[in-house]
């Protein structure tokens, strides 16, 4: 009997090891491609957020400032700090920040364009908001008209939610529960009074636009301005302290908006 | 039975001590580089992932700050936070609270917004991982603007401590700035 034993020693070769080893490598190459430009779109996302804040302020900016102050030269191009580049040093990334102001008419506004540029790793990207500035006073409908505003008010004790006094600063709110007996009294600048007069007859001490103004002491007033001063005290010093009912404050603004209700 | 012999000495024919050596460096090379650039990617995937969280928690914070900020009638900046005075005359405060008093444990570091500051117990976390940017306050008015509210911060990775609960990506190395800014424009009444 003759048995035959046969071995099968046919391998790849070297051409079949080449091209599949080529055609994985393409594959993971591609996986990886994918995977840094993910990455790389994933960061550039959190930079459009932080560019959207940059433009976003800038026009909160120009809605703050008076209407003849939205020009040019006063938002320049600037350079800033975006966000960081990562990394335990966080290096920066920088941008610009620039904006066209466009003035139109009827009703009087501005048309702004704030964009914010940066370069990401080759990439030029861009963010950009835009905006209308509305004119604040004159003839623009809808504006609130504002105006000087000076002499002083004594303040009702009254601690109703729509009644109670407070004055609002930059640097916090004053109230009437501060204007205890040991409260040494404020005098400086503020951005807000609201306050009910109090009184046996309408107080008549206060002067709008140069004229004598008469508050009624059934209502409350706001007083806002960006150039207010207040002078918030107590005229009735005594060895006891000083009695909540005797708190007055002296406003003096010459741009304020005034809200009865 | 020749033949016989001579295929089962063929069959016996190995590799050399030679070729093996070789052959597991170059198979010792190919794994270490396919494993490294795997770990690679999946440095990249996690630390991907993470960097979406961020911009999602920055996202939704600065949406909702802006809310509260608009829904006021005007703002102040204290050393406490930002105070937000309501059309209800209701007091609110944004602030950032630190539960551990240690800036470098991110996980607990947050921004709360208070609806009343006269009533405790309501404060919501609106947005942790926070820290300030280059030292600068977190919460401050615009210059030469007199109620327009900035808020400045990021939301991400510390940058001393590698994290392992939520980050763990590098230190300093995922996240984003935020900046929010808004001005109160709720001039509405309040009646009771």
């Amino acid at each position: 009997m003759k048995k035959e034993i046969t071995l099968d020693n046919a391998g790849m070769t070297l051409v079949e090891v080449l091209v599949g080893m080529l055609l994985v490598s393409l594959l993971v190459s591609g996986i990886f491609l994918g995977v840094v430009q993910g990455t790389r779109a994933n960061y550039a996302s959190a930079q459009h957020i932080a560019a959207f804040g940059l433009c976003k302020e800038r026009i909160e900016h120009m809605r703050g400032v008076a209407f003849s102050s939205v020009t040019a030269d006063n938002f320049p191009t600037e350079e800033l700090n975006l966000t960081h580049m990562g990394g335990s040093q966080r290096l920066p990334l920088t941008c610009s920040r620039s904006s066209t102001i466009a003035n139109l008419t009827s009703p009087t506004r501005k048309a702004v364009t704030v964009s914010v540029n940066w370069n990401f790793r080759g990439w030029t990207l861009i963010e950009y908001a835009n905006g209308f500035i509305f004119h604040k006073d004159g003839t623009a409908g809808g504006e609130i008209a504002s105006h000087s505003v000076g002499g002083q008010i004594n303040i009702n004790p009254n601690n109703r939610p729509d009644h109670e006094f407070i004055v609002t600063l930059s640097t916090g709110t004053i109230t009437r529960d501060d204007l205890h007996q040991d409260y040494p009294g404020y005098s400086g600048p503020a951005l807000l009074a609201h306050l009910k007069p109090k009184g046996n007859g309408n107080q008549n001490s206060m002067t709008v636009d140069g004229q004598p103004y008469s508050v009624n002491n059934s209502t409350s007033y706001d007083i806002a301005s960006e150039t207010m001063t207040v002078n918030i005290y107590n005229d009735n010093v005594n060895p006891t302290g000083k009695a909540i009912g005797k708190w007055w404050i002296a406003i003096t603004t010459d741009n304020a908006t005034i809200t009865a209700y | 039975m020749n033949l016989l012999k001579q295929k089962i000495a063929n069959r016996r024919s190995g590799y050399t001590l030679l070729e093996v050596m070789v052959s597991s460096a170059i198979m010792s090379l190919v794994v270490t580089a396919a494993m490294s650039a795997f770990w690679f990617a999946g440095r990249m995937t996690r630390a991907g992932g993470y960097q979406v969280e961020f911009n999602a928690m920055g996202r939704i914070a600065s949406q909702k700050i802006t809310r509260y900020i608009e829904n006021g009638r005007a703002v102040a900046v204290s050393s406490n936070g930002l105070d937000i005075m309501q059309v209800d005359l209701r007091c609110s405060r944004l602030f950032y609270r630190d539960a551990d008093g240690d800036s470098s444990t991110i996980e607990d570091n947050c921004i709360v917004y208070d609806p009343d500051i006269s009533s405790a117990g309501k404060e919501k976390i609106l947005c942790s991982h926070v820290t300030p940017i280059d030292e600068e306050p977190i919460f401050s008015i615009i210059p030469s603007t007199p109620n327009v509210a900035k808020m400045k911060f990021h939301v991400g990775d510390g940058t001393n401590i590698q994290h392992t609960s939520f980050s763990g990506t590098g230190q300093g190395y995922q996240g984003l700035e935020i900046r929010v800014s808004a001005t109160p424009r709720n001039l509405q009444r309040w009646y009771n």
